[in-house]
């Protein structure tokens, strides 16, 4: 015990610099504490459950130096070198990029083709659909192993989308997806820690581990539906209940290549178009619907055009920047006092 | 009834599928004469007027006045306007959804179906989206809504027993021109009855469960068997889920005997839920087995003698009832 407490003292103070045998272990370990943050932050005070969960900021930039010791005199060595050379007025602080151009249905005009995206927006949106990504990752292995029971619909490929849409509309609008949700979930503000507890069964999910994979709820945010198809009339509903109430939100209802053939959906378009509501229809057309790809179930497979009457616009949807233009250009167009809503087809090309 | 209606509007309490037949019965001397169908007009009105969130939509509850010969909504749509009072196309499905999304906004609409067999084009919307929904987010999401309409002589429509708002209100057509008395007290526009609790219409040798039309059949049986010296006590469940138990069970401890009568179908009825049910904790206290007295098992039939004849009649109540006590 005494050769292990040793050697651990000895290690700690090569990576410190401190004399080694000056102190013992536990003073070491105190005195280096101001560096690291040995105990789990304190349980976050109950939410109530109306409030805005925003998602997890990103760490301050170069947060990774400062786990390193404070003592920048000792320049010979390679972490503080690192930290010298990075500043942030290095770095331009937004860019300009050109984006693929969206076919349009019933449209005079597309959204515009260029695209600015700042430092803060680039680096929030990769982190959004890195996370996204890493925790449908783990999900999947998960499911696999059994833990993750029943329906585990997986949004890995898909973030740009999620991420896309989010940035483009407001935390006040509304959004309802079908049951691939994951990633919509976590966009709309649930955490990671309460969605992998709400599919692995446990009372710390979103839903107590009553809803499962399909059924995760969050403000303005409603779900996360099993029934292919069921949650575009209910978008449209909430759509309706923001032009009632006359609060100039708008509701997003994703569907996917699947649920396109579903009759509810036209009898949805129809009464949105009727009464003009501030809905958003975005099909996620990943080519299958189901195990059936969408040449064998769909006589035309231009969603866009499907809405009929209702404008549409064919989107890259594996482009976060193109998904968010053709999104914010979607908003606009249907907020209150102007015409109606929108149709946006993400396309989202396998592999 | 009225006050039953106001009180799924305003109540935040448990799912319920409500057979409603009548307001209350009382035989205080100021007491009004109110058809079912201006009960529920009244219903609707004095909530529309109580919270700006309700609202109605349905097939022709607007200009129309209100589906052809059935006129619930009458000058509603005149007093409330475009904003409140919304017709539908003709696609029960999508409308469902529509309110439904919208009770999940913080709305809270009164979904009409013209008659409920075609609520059945919507049964996805009403058991999946507005039932569950309270459950599968624990709490997180609930959907106040109200279903109603006519409901024909058809089984009714169950919603998902849970912990969520969602109601399902089902009207006799026949009834709405039927007028009852309604007392002083229940006329007020704050008058609720509570959801879950049956009433007993009048007292002894047999307990006669129904709901809906039929309470009125039994009532009439009952003024029959009277005169041959039976005295049948009526109880009138008003809501089947949550059912009152325990008012049956009292009454079966007294009378010993127990017939139920519903126009449902027998297999899975009121009556089978009924006769489980109190197995457990009135079993030794019935004197005979209970019996159902039920719609026959099938379809509707047209022809006017068969249609008759494939729902209950008060020479069947009677015959139960005789059948039970065995005279």
């Amino acid at each position: 015990m005494k050769t292990m407490l040793a050697i651990i003292s000895n290690a700690l103070c090569r990576i410190t610099g401190r004399s080694a045998g000056e102190q013992t272990v536990s003073e070491l370990l105190i005195g280096l504490s101001e560096f690291v943050n040995l105990t789990s932050p304190p349980a976050a005070a109950a939410v109530p459950p109306q409030a805005r969960r925003l998602p997890p900021k990103p760490p301050p930039a170069g947060g990774a130096a400062q786990l390193v010791s404070s003592r920048t005199d000792q320049t010979d060595r390679p972490g503080a070198r690192v930290v010298a050379s990075r500043s942030l007025s290095d770095f331009t602080p937004q860019a300009t990029f050109d984006i693929k151009k969206c076919d349009v249905h019933r449209l005079e005009a597309g959204p515009p083709v260029r695209a600015e995206l700042t430092r803060e927006q680039g680096l929030q949106y990769y982190r959004t659909m890195q996370t996204v990504r890493r925790m449908e990752l783990k999900a999947d292995q998960l499911y696999k192993q059994k833990i993750i029971r029943g329906f585990c619909h997986l949004y890995d490929g898909q973030e740009a989308c999620a991420a896309g849409i989010e940035a483009a509309i407001n935390p006040s609008d509304h959004l309802i997806t079908a049951y691939r949700a994951h990633g919509y979930t976590f966009t709309r503000g649930v955490s990671i820690r309460e969605i992998l507890a709400e599919l692995t069964g446990r009372r710390g999910g979103v839903a107590k581990g009553k809803g499962g994979s399909m059924h995760m709820y969050a403000p303005h945010f409603y779900g996360g539906n099993g029934i292919v198809g069921a949650q575009v009339p209910l978008g449209a509903g909430i759509a309706l209940a923001c032009q009632y109430q006359g609060n100039n939100q708008i509701c997003v209802t994703l569907y996917g290549d699947g649920a396109a053939n579903q009759g509810q959906l036209f009898e949805t378009f129809n009464m949105a178009a009727l009464w003009k509501l501030p809905c958003i229809f975005v099909c996620e057309n990943n080519k299958y619907g189901m195990g059936t790809s969408v040449e064998r179930a769909s006589a035309s497979t231009d969603y866009y055009k499907r809405g009929d009457f209702i404008p549409g616009l064919r989107v890259d949807g594996m482009d976060v920047l193109c998904v968010r233009e053709a999104a914010k250009f979607a908003a606009d167009h249907c907020r209150a006092g102007k015409v109606s809503e929108a149709l946006l087809l993400l396309l989202l090309p396998l592999g | 009834m009225a006050a039953s209606l106001r009180c799924f509007l305003r109540s935040g309490k448990r799912a319920v599928l409500v057979a409603v037949r009548r307001g209350i019965h009382s035989s205080s001397p100021a007491a009004v004469q109110v058809t079912v169908r201006d009960a529920l007009n009244q219903a609707m009105d004095e909530e529309l007027e109580r919270d700006e969130r309700v609202f109605l939509l349905g097939e022709e509850v607007a200009q129309y006045d209100g589906a052809y010969k059935l006129q619930v909504s009458r000058g509603l749509w005149k007093k409330y306007g475009d904003k409140r009072i919304i017709d539908t196309p003709i696609s029960e499905m999508g409308f469902a959804g529509i309110a439904v999304g919208a009770a999940m906004a913080g709305l809270r609409p009164i979904c009409e179906f013209m008659t409920f067999n075609f609520s059945m084009q919507a049964i996805d919307q009403v058991i999946n989206s507005a039932a569950k929904t309270y459950y599968m987010s624990a709490g997180l999401q609930p959907v106040p809504i109200v279903f109603r309409g006519p409901n024909g002589a058809s089984a009714g429509v169950a919603a998902q027993h849970s912990q969520c708002f969602a109601a399902v209100f089902l009207e006799n057509e026949l009834l709405y021109g039927v007028p009852f008395e309604m007392s002083d007290e229940s006329q007020s526009k704050d008058f609720t009855i509570p959801i879950g609790k049956a009433k007993v219409e009048r007292q002894s040798h047999v307990t006669l469960v129904s709901h809906s039309r039929f309470v009125g059949h039994c009532l009439d049986a009952a003024a029959v068997l009277a005169k041959e010296g039976v005295d049948c006590e009526v109880i009138n469940l008003r809501t089947i889920r949550p059912m009152d138990v325990e008012c049956i069970e009292g009454s079966v401890m007294k009378t010993n005997h127990l017939v139920t009568v519903e126009g449902g179908w027998p297999q899975f009825g009121v009556g089978a839920e009924i006769c489980a049910r109190i197995m457990e904790p009135a079993f030794n206290f019935l004197d005979a087995p209970v019996t159902r007295v039920t719609g026959v098992d099938i379809p509707m039939p047209y022809a006017k003698i068969l249609e008759e004849n494939s729902l209950p009649q008060v020479k069947d109540i009677i015959f139960s009832v005789k059948k039970t006590l065995n005279v």
